[in-house]
């Protein structure tokens, strides 16, 4: 046993374990035994295991579900003008009852939320874009494209964001856009006042993961520069990005949201939470009609809550596991 | 003054794979503050070595010898202040982009902290094969079996191809760091302290695998370490850096049967020995250094015969 | 039987019992010390060596009581002076740590504070265990400095981590960890991230420290150089649990365990130039996984 001299090159047996790592046993060569499993999925994996993910999760997809494909199961168009039952308390014939023109307030909260969603996530992917593009060139390149690049960044974050897009969306008002294209166009709003944020995240990511020894690596082992930042380094920054774009949605949901509730963001005669809960402006309909603006309101909890702690326990996963 | 009559008979230039003569690598930093000096770092103050085909020749020195720094600098992983670098005879430092890459698959570097090397988010066969097919040493076709090849000449199953580096222990990484240098079949490697972050115990199966590998590519190694025991088990030569200069240079047997520079003497008698019976030989001993002043001039290497050079 | 029990038990200054601590796992548990006993005495050095992984660490943590979640101790009594540590709570347990048993770590940079002074930490360490003023806690943290090697030491007091090198560092480490007198200094490879030199003056100022204040030490390493100059007694652990246990002189003249053997071949000797370095057979490490002891 004891002779000098024992050659093994190969068996890998490294008793190295730590908690979490299999102990290897005499003959397990090549790490951890089992299914094979992408990195995503093994991520994914995790996250369904953690309570607070799968039960937001399904929050989420019920809220999507509710929205997208709720208004085809009421019945109601949420258009139809129905008088006589105004401001009616609701009914089995009418769940959330209805509102002034009595349009059926269930139907209209879902289509709102068509819009609220599709201009949260629109957004978000919009300024998810903007700023990913150029947080890694100004984080790879450094020098003056940095500089620029985050000079304007600087520029746009130093303007206070509700009051800018408050005058903005005015500015529109009397331009007297159409109902319709409001919709995008608060949409291109809040990607433009969203992205610096994202791209000065991204940005701080790529200096720190530049220095990273696997991507010296990559340069000794003579890979184009292109390789180096979309095969190398991007998909160290996925992870942050991932968790960024999810909560940046919230954030965006909110903005229109408040916008649409001071009457700027998404008009009547189309629906967004936001525009429901002004409601409660009226004195009246906040004392008496408690269904006309409750219902946006809880609905827009829920969902912003769920993305949050979605959100939350999605860094959970990524941040300490890939990290060793 | 130089070092090609440190390993003793007249090198024929042919078989002279690294040439290094003067490089220096100097790190200025903005000084803190308003108005303060630019300092500046000798992390490589002139260090000059030659390398033969298929040597292993070692640079022993501590934190801020500027070994790491020398290592990276061959290699233009940082660009050298001034300096010549020659790869078997081709003057490496002017060269541009497009032609280094050229080269690069003959010239690789092993790391120290397996952990850092490796990309967590490429599996193992990415790692390895997209550098083997960038520089057309694979093809699509028979990428998976090259990489399969290479990782079982380093001692690994084949199978920890569709692995990712979180599920390896640090000496299987460091093998992994291994193959996916040694598959581009270089003729020079930088091997920079590539089994400090692993236990005594697994060092031996590392050392063995890149003797094994020197064996059989003739592959050069410049091997950079602070563990003199591994080096002279491997090394045929030795250089002993301190604060950015070489103070020692020789062979093996000069080195370590007769060190000459206070500084070798320190680091030899520094080596934990494991013989209990042995030990209380240098308790209560105080280390002065009096020969570092930092503001005289450092001496030159002097051959003190047989091309063993010394700065004294 | 008893007899012997009774002499040991009186000499012991510290007395681990069947210790066993687990972390969870996928699919259920890992255990990562295994019914591990031995005793430390007034005065002695008493090294542990073994692999990464081996449990050596954990072991030292739990001494202390400091094993975090998700690991769990689940078994097994640490005695000092008759007294359960793993029972104690409170301040019984915030005594133990720091004024009768203190603890140094790898890495110096990490286990201080960066945000405070040198001076700060130990003065606050030590009228954290003991009623001084603050000016005598200031002399007394600037005699430990000296006194750990350290010159200038006023400086020092003022001094950040991050503006000091690993070795004084890992010099100041032991200082705050010494401050209050314990009888026990855990010193969990304290040696492995420093210079050589360094670290050879750290082994020297330890010993030194130890024969001043009759200390104990606990010294736990991958390298059996650092053992060999050391330790009095040795324990070898392999997956948990101790292969091999005995006086140092016996260890590495007639090792009986065939990993004990294979571990102290593995590290090349000076002078030794072989063709290839001895490494530990899988056969080996079957058997020392398998927990037979020596």
């Amino acid at each position: 046993m004891s002779g000098g001299g024992e050659l093994i090159v190969s068996q890998a047996v490294d008793p190295e374990i730590g908690p979490g790592q299999p102990h290897p046993d005499a003959g397990a060569r090549s790490g951890r035994s089992g299914r094979r499993r992408s990195l995503w999925g093994e991520s994914f994996a995790r996250l369904i295991r953690m309570p607070a993910a799968s039960i937001s999760l399904a929050a989420l997809v019920f809220m999507l579900l509710f929205s997208f494909v709720g208004p085809f199961l009421t019945g109601y168009t949420g258009d139809e003008l129905n008088l006589p039952i105004a401001n009616h308390i609701p009914t089995m014939d009418h769940p959330l009852g209805t509102d002034e023109y009595g349009r059926d307030v269930l139907t209209r909260l879902m289509l709102a939320g068509r819009i609220s969603l599709t201009i949260g996530i629109a957004s978000m992917l919009l300024s998810l874009l903007l700023g990913a593009v150029l947080g890694i060139i100004a984080g790879y390149y450094g020098g003056i494209v940095d500089s620029i690049i985050m000079r304007v960044a600087d520029l746009l974050m130093s303007i206070p964001g509700l009051p800018l897009l408050i005058v903005m969306a005015a500015v529109l008002s009397e331009l007297k856009v159409d109902p319709s294209s409001r919709i995008y166009i608060v949409m291109l709003l809040l990607s433009a006042i969203g992205w610096p944020s994202l791209a000065r995240l991204i940005r701080g990511q790529v200096l720190s993961l530049r220095e990273a020894p696997y991507m010296k690596a990559a340069e000794v082992l003579g890979l184009s520069a292109a390789s180096r930042q979309f095969r190398h380094l991007l998909p160290n920054v996925m992870p942050l990005l991932i968790v960024v774009a999810t909560l940046s949605t919230a954030s965006g949901i909110l903005s229109e949201s408040a916008l649409s509730f001071l009457g700027l963001g998404v008009v009547p005669p189309n629906a967004s939470w936001g525009n429901m809960i002004s409601a409660a402006n009226n004195l009246i309909d906040f004392q008496q009609h408690w269904w006309l603006w409750v219902p946006p309101g809880v609905a827009l909890l829920i969902t912003i809550a769920a993305i949050n702690v979605f959100g939350d326990r999605l860094r959970d996963v990524f941040d300490p596991r890939m990290r060793k | 003054m130089t070092g090609a009559a440190a390993v003793g008979e007249p090198v024929a230039q042919e078989t002279v794979v690294l040439d290094a003569t003067d490089v220096v690598k100097h790190f200025t930093s903005r000084g803190e503050g308003h108005g303060a000096a630019k300092q500046t770092v000798k992390a490589v103050d002139g260090v000059t070595l030659r390398i033969r085909e298929g040597e292993m020749f070692g640079v022993v020195g501590e934190s801020g010898s500027g070994k790491t720094t020398f290592g990276q600098s061959v290699l233009r992983m940082h660009e050298p202040t001034s300096g010549s670098v020659r790869f078997r005879g081709e003057e490496i430092l002017g060269l541009r982009t497009r032609e280094l890459r050229r080269l690069r698959p003959k010239m690789q570097y092993i790391f120290q902290d397996p952990f850092g090397a490796l990309n967590p988010r490429l599996s193992v066969a990415a790692a390895i094969g997209e550098p083997m097919r960038a520089h057309g040493l694979a093809s699509r076709n028979d990428e998976r079996d090259r990489v399969a090849e290479v990782l079982e000449q380093c001692g690994m199953d084949a199978d920890a191809m569709d692995r990712y580096p979180h599920e390896f222990s640090g000496g299987q990484r460091q093998r992994i760091v291994i193959a996916r240098a040694m598959a581009l079949r270089p003729e020079f490697v930088v091997a920079d302290e590539p089994v400090s972050a692993l236990d005594v115990s697994v060092q031996g199966q590392i050392v063995n695998l890149l003797t094994d590998l020197r064996d059989q590519q003739r592959t050069s190694f410049l091997f950079i370490s602070h563990d003199l025991s591994v080096v002279e088990h491997m090394c045929t030569s030795v250089a002993i850096m301190y604060r950015g200069r070489i103070v020692e240079q020789g062979t093996r047997d000069q080195i370590f049967t007769d060190a000459r520079h206070p500084y070798t003497q320190e680091l030899l008698a520094a080596v934990p020995i494991a013989d209990p019976h042995q030990r209380g030989r240098r308790r209560g001993r105080v280390v002065t250094r009096e020969w570092d002043d930092p503001d005289a001039v450092r001496p030159e290497l002097v051959d003190v015969g047989d091309g063993h050079l010394v700065a004294l | 039987m008893a007899a012997e029990e009774a002499l040991t038990r009186e000499d012991a200054l510290v007395r681990v019992e069947e210790l066993t601590v687990r972390f969870p796992v996928e699919g259920g548990h890992r255990t990562v010390v295994d019914d591990v006993s031995f005793e430390v005495h007034a005065g002695e050095v008493l090294g542990i060596v073994g692999e990464s992984g081996s449990g050596k660490s954990i072991t030292s943590l739990s001494l202390l009581n400091l094993v975090d979640d998700p690991g769990e101790i689940v078994s097994g009594r640490v005695l000092l002076d008759g007294a359960d540590v793993l029972k104690m709570r409170g301040t019984a347990l915030q005594r133990v740590r720091g004024a009768e048993i203190g603890m140094i770590f790898q890495e110096p940079m990490r286990s201080l504070n960066p945000v405070f002074t040198i001076g700060k930490q130990l003065i606050e360490t030590i009228r954290a265990h003991e009623d001084v003023k603050p000016a005598d806690a200031y002399d007394r943290s600037v005699d430990w400095l000296r006194r750990v090697g350290l010159p200038n030491p006023e400086r020092v007091m003022r001094s950040y981590p991050h503006e000091m090198s690993g070795g004084m560092l890992q010099r100041a480490m032991i200082a705050v960890a010494l401050c209050c007198r314990p009888r026990l200094l855990i010193a969990d490879e304290p040696t492995t991230a420093l210079d050589v030199t360094i670290q050879a003056q750290i082994i020297d100022l330890l010993l030194d420290l130890r024969d001043e204040t009759g200390m104990a030490m606990l010294f736990i390493t991958h390298d059996l150089g650092v053992i060999a100059e050391v330790a009095d007694s040795v324990l070898v652990m392999y997956g948990g649990h101790v292969v091999e246990r005995g006086d140092v002189f016996s260890l590495f003249d007639h090792p009986q365990h065939p990993y004990t053997d294979a571990l102290l071949k593995a590290r090349p000797m000076p002078g030794q130039r072989l063709d290839r370095l001895p490494t530990i057979s899988d056969e080996v490490r079957r058997i020392a996984a398998a927990g037979v002891t020596a």
